[in-house]
């Protein structure tokens, strides 16, 4: 076999082309459709608790902070599992199909966990009951890990051709973009108007319905999704190591950059901009206020895409975008110190806020697509990068996300508790809403909107020193196409090689 | 499905990259000759796909008429945020679900149900014409943006008369209405001026929706 290998030239092979498109039309409907239908939630669990489940809220809090161990510890062997994985289906897609069905019998049971146990004031610590929570609980996130791997993985390999995969990621956010609010929107209403007692639904009843059709939405979605959409990048011929998946993350420098910066990205510790609106402004709905205007561009935003890539490169808008937040934030906290940072100050104004976010909301909105395209083909194109500088031409998607979830894991599960701390810090009275001192008014300003900016602008300096210009792009596409091309020869010749030893024996 | 070699049957569940009988590679098998093949359907979906964005350019945004027919399909679904009935003479019942989500529950009044209004024998089908026409006013936006892509300029201008009809029934059933709970010293319930207002557009929108059809005959031969 070492010989017909040796034989291959490159040469010799008739190489796809990869600006042609691979996906047909209901593979784009499917992907589309699947991508709203993950961003259509069953609601909060929290809530659901709260209203209908009724367990103590200490053992809701135990159960999800063992989950939350868990779900550090599933990241580090999902990946792995994931990449050694091969089957007639790929390596992706048989996770849509296997865990759809188990997704949607614990996505109910957990909320029809209400119906199961009683749920009086006595039952509220039944043991029982946690057990079976956190049953659910820890089931859902390790199946959800998978799942989402799996979707990841399979959207960087759906098409070998990386112009069509940012068009691809660009329509379903935009289309998701349009209508992925309704369904929140509509729950919204419903539950308004059943704690007014406008409509007499029970709270069992409200989640058990919502939980039902949104899994029998997302359910056939998956289904339809997995019958239409296939893997078209060949994967190496050998599994990968354990080992391999980690070497590839730390051997290769923009791997190392997009971890590196995702880990100082999560130390990005900040008060809710909503505590703000509360304390400072009186006004909850302030921040939709100032969004809702803006947001017919952020649809329109994904339209300009193309002509934002043709005059800037990938890195120069990952930067651009994934900091821009930090930039306005910054303007913002300037603009709403005009005036002193007492009573006088700017930021206390709610007319004087209001014309200085609404335009700051259009800006960001403009960049919307973008920010929502390209950190993702930033990655993609970095994984190609690591199957480019392999020898074997391995490709480790499931480690490599994986690991990029549990470098923000680790950080966010650590720090989430900070921001109680941190307003406590500054004086703020918990039992007074409404009514802060102007001291820890302006602390909430300075908390909310610099204190985010600065720690987010730590990760942009890993950034600078991203190395895939687009030359590198160019070249590795190019002759990653022809690799693939030989790897696809010499599997079959393996194969072949195999059924007839086979046949002799 | 069946090993393209061998023949031998694959059951759904035998998820294995090569057939158990002759070893074939099932997922690599003529992968790239599979691939161009591909290539060719997907090439002829995205010209579909980039005609239809075409038309939506030229024919619902370019031309001035049908970007104010884009603007002001949106027009009756603001309007309803203004108030559609009275209710016991100060208080408001608003139509529109936006205000909900604004967090203000100003969707229906303290003390109102809709279960206590089955004693108003009109109440219950005229407020559901107003919902119908509010899901008419919405389908009809949602034509003009969707329409061009595909030619159809018709579905609007139905969806704006059913909106308007109902809209129109529902009004006229309000002020039958007030009458009637007035008399049966019950809460006073009736039409508000957002809702007159309302209709005065649903109508003037349909107008312009039915004119548009003519009109846009001139865009299917130029298309």
């Amino acid at each position: 076999m070492a010989e017909t290998l040796r034989e291959l030239d490159s040469a010799d092979v008739n190489a796809l082309d990869i600006s042609k498109r691979y996906v047909n039309k209901k593979g784009i409907i499917a992907f589309i459709l699947y991508d709203i239908a993950n961003s259509i939630s069953t609601g909060d669990f929290e809530r659901f608790n709260t209203d209908a489940l009724k367990l103590k809220a200490s053992m809701f809090t135990l159960a999800n902070t063992i989950v939350g161990i868990w779900d550090i510890i599933n990241d580090t062997f999902t990946g792995v599992i994931i990449d050694k994985t091969r089957t007639r289906f790929g390596k992706f897609r048989p996770y849509l199909i296997a865990c759809a069905l188990p997704a949607a019998t614990i996505g109910l049971l957990k909320w029809f966990g209400c119906y199961i146990f009683p749920t009086d004031a006595a039952a509220n610590a039944s043991m029982a009951k946690f057990i079976f929570t956190l049953i659910c609980l820890f089931l859902s996130e390790t199946i959800g890990t998978f799942q989402n791997v799996a979707k990841t993985g399979l959207l960087a390999t759906m098409t070998p051709n990386p112009e069509e995969r940012i068009w691809l990621a660009a329509r379903s956010a935009q289309l998701s973009a349009v209508v992925d609010n309704i369904p929140g929107i509509i729950i919204n209403l419903i539950y308004d108007m059943m704690i007014q007692n406008k409509i007499k639904i029970s709270y069992k009843g409200f989640y058990t319905s919502i939980a039902t059709v949104v899994t029998i939405v997302s359910v056939s979605l998956s289904l339809y999704f997995f019958m239409n959409v296939r893997e078209r990048v060949v994967q190496s011929i050998e599994k990968p190591k354990v080992k391999d998946g980690f070497i590839s993350i730390f051997r290769n420098k923009p791997m190392r950059i997009i971890l590196l910066s995702e880990f100082l990205g999560a130390f990005a510790v900040s008060v809710s901009k909503n505590d703000y609106y509360i304390d400072v402004l009186g006004m909850s709905s302030f921040g939709t206020l100032t969004e809702v205007p803006a947001a017919p561009v952020s649809v329109i935003s994904y339209g300009w895409i193309n002509a934002m890539r043709k005059r800037f490169s990938n890195k120069s808008l990952w930067i651009l975008t994934s900091h821009m937040d930090a930039v306005i934030n910054i303007i913002a906290f300037l603009f709403g110190i005009i005036g002193g940072t007492g009573e006088k100050g700017w930021y206390n104004q709610r007319w004087k806020m209001f014309f200085i976010l609404f335009p700051a909301e259009f800006v960001r909105k403009t960049f919307w697509g973008v920010k929502n395209v390209i950190p993702g083909e930033v990655l993609y194109e970095s994984i190609d990068y690591c199957e480019w500088k392999d020898p074997n031409g391995i490709r480790n998607e499931g480690v490599i996300l994986t690991a990029k979830g549990l470098m923000t894991k680790l950080v966010s599960n650590t720090t989430g508790s900070l921001k109680a701390w941190i307003k406590s810090l500054f004086g703020y009275d918990y039992y007074s809403s409404g009514s802060q001192s102007q001291k820890v008014k302006f602390s909430l300003f300075a908390l909310s909107f610099m204190l985010p900016a600065v720690m987010s602008l730590i990760s942009v300096f890993p950034k600078f020193f991203y190395n895939i210009t687009p030359e590198v792009r160019a070249q590795m596409y190019s002759e990653l196409q022809t690799r693939r091309e030989l790897v696809t020869l010499r599997k079959i010749d393996i194969s072949e090689e195999k059924s007839g030893e086979e046949g002799n024996v | 499905m069946n090993c393209p070699v061998c023949g031998t049957k694959i059951k759904f569940w035998d998820w294995r990259q090569n057939c158990r009988k002759c070893g074939t590679n099932l997922f690599l098998h003529d992968f790239n000759n599979r691939l161009r093949e591909e290539s060719v359907q997907a090439e002829k979906d995205f010209l579909w796909w980039t005609n239809m964005t075409a038309q939506f350019m030229d024919y619902g945004v370019k031309d001035k008429i049908s970007l104010f027919r884009l603007i002001s399909s949106v027009l009756p679904l603001i309007l309803l945020c203004m108030p559609v009935i009275t209710f016991n003479g100060s208080t408001m019942i608003y139509l529109n679900f936006l205000l909900d989500s604004f967090g203000g529950g100003t969707f229906f009044p303290e003390g109102f149900s809709l279960g206590n209004m089955t004693q108003y024998t009109l109440f219950l089908p005229a407020f559901f014409l107003l919902a119908v026409s509010l899901f008419a006013a919405t389908l009809a936006f949602f034509s003009v943006v969707v329409g061009p892509a595909f030619m159809n300029f018709r579905a609007a201008a139905i969806f704006e008369l059913i909106g308007t009809l109902c809209a129109s029934a529902g009004t006229v059933m309000f002020n039958f209405f007030s009458v009637e709970s007035l008399s049966a010293l019950n809460p006073s319930v009736s039409a508000s001026f957002g809702l007159y207002i309302y209709c005065a557009v649903m109508i003037a929108e349909t107008v312009f929706m039915i004119r548009f059809v003519s009109y846009s005959k001139k865009f299917k031969a130029l298309n």
